[in-house]
């Protein structure tokens, strides 16, 4: 009896061992295509407080955005005025009379572009007005809030 | 025959250098300005009250101060808001003749007020049609000097 139990201890060691005959081997390629691209988050309102006819310049608060792009992906950035389609690759700065209070300003950036990292990378709309401007208002003061040429675009190109 | 082969070459090295953007995107950017007047109180003229119905084509004001030599803005059943007031300074003397009207003195009896508001090449500019109030010193400068004989009100029409 125990000879039978050792015989088949055996035969079932030997049916669970690997019983391949050989093997090859092959390679194989993976392929990734990868678009690069850049996301553009909101851009905060550029704000102006100008006191009709002051001598200093003023400069504009807010303008802030974040880009955030392909690691080592190089963009640019440019302006156009208006709200239109936008037509890349726009320009470093423009030039606005507003329409409400008839006030010149010009925007520009605070970068000409930079390189992407993957991450959110912050810049900022700037803003000058020049001084001496008389600007028109019926009151005490006034804003822009009816000027229809009050939204430009920002272009980011890669 | 001239080669246009220099030529060539030198476009193909133009376009070659310039820009090939992979992709854009955009955001709108939008301005806001608020325009003050120099020194403005920001304190906004008011209609009449009930008891001084307001009358179309009629410009009212109030008194902001009644320091001497204090201006008032004044607002017009047009909704548009006026202000004038002298150069810092500078004596307010520009104001006389021409298209402007005023009264030497003031009449505090209304009803004769409201009967010269129907005549307009009347003396006196109506009541209501107030557009700048100077108020002068009314205290006496010196023996002979009488409040009265001042020009204590201004009415300028427009």
């Amino acid at each position: 009896m125990k000879r039978i139990l050792t015989a088949t201890a055996i035969a079932a060691a030997l049916t669970a061992g690997n019983a391949q005959a050989g093997n090859t081997s092959g390679t194989f390629t993976v392929n990734v295509t990868l678009t690069s691209a850049c996301t553009l988050s909101a851009v905060t309102a550029v704000d102006f407080a100008y006191t009709s006819l002051q001598a200093a310049v003023a400069n504009a608060t807010g303008g802030g955005f974040s880009v955030s792009c392909t690691n080592t992906l190089p963009y640019t950035f440019g302006l156009q005025a208006g709200n239109g389609a936008a037509t890349p690759p726009g320009a470093a700065t423009i030039a606005v009379t507003d329409n409400a209070v008839n006030l010149n300003y010009s925007l520009g950036l605070s970068a000409a572009g930079a390189t992407g990292n993957g991450a959110a990378q912050a810049f900022s709309v700037t803003g000058t007005m020049a001084g001496s401007q008389a600007g028109t208002c019926a009151a005490a003061s006034c804003t822009n809030g009816a000027a229809t040429n009050k939204i430009h675009t920002l272009i980011v190109n890669y | 025959m001239r080669s246009f082969a220099p030529v060539l070459t030198a476009m193909m090295a133009l376009f070659a250098g310039a820009p090939s953007w992979a992709g854009s995107t955009d955001k709108n950017v939008t301005v806001g300005i608020t325009l003050s007047q120099p020194g403005g109180s920001g304190v906004t003229p008011v209609p009449p009250s009930p008891a001084q119905p307001q009358r179309a084509g009629v410009c009212y004001s109030r008194s902001l101060s009644e320091k001497t030599g204090a201006s008032v803005q004044v607002v017009c059943d047009s909704g548009q808001f006026v202000s004038i007031e002298a150069v810092p300074g500078q004596p307010f003397l520009g104001v006389h003749g021409g298209a402007f009207r005023y009264s030497m003195s003031i009449d505090r009896d209304r009803s004769v007020y409201e009967a010269a508001a129907k005549d307009p090449f009347g003396w006196r500019t109506g009541w209501g049609t107030v557009t700048m109030l100077r108020l002068y010193d009314v205290h006496a400068a010196g023996p002979g000097d009488y409040w009265a004989d001042r020009p204590l009100e201004l009415l300028v029409s427009f």
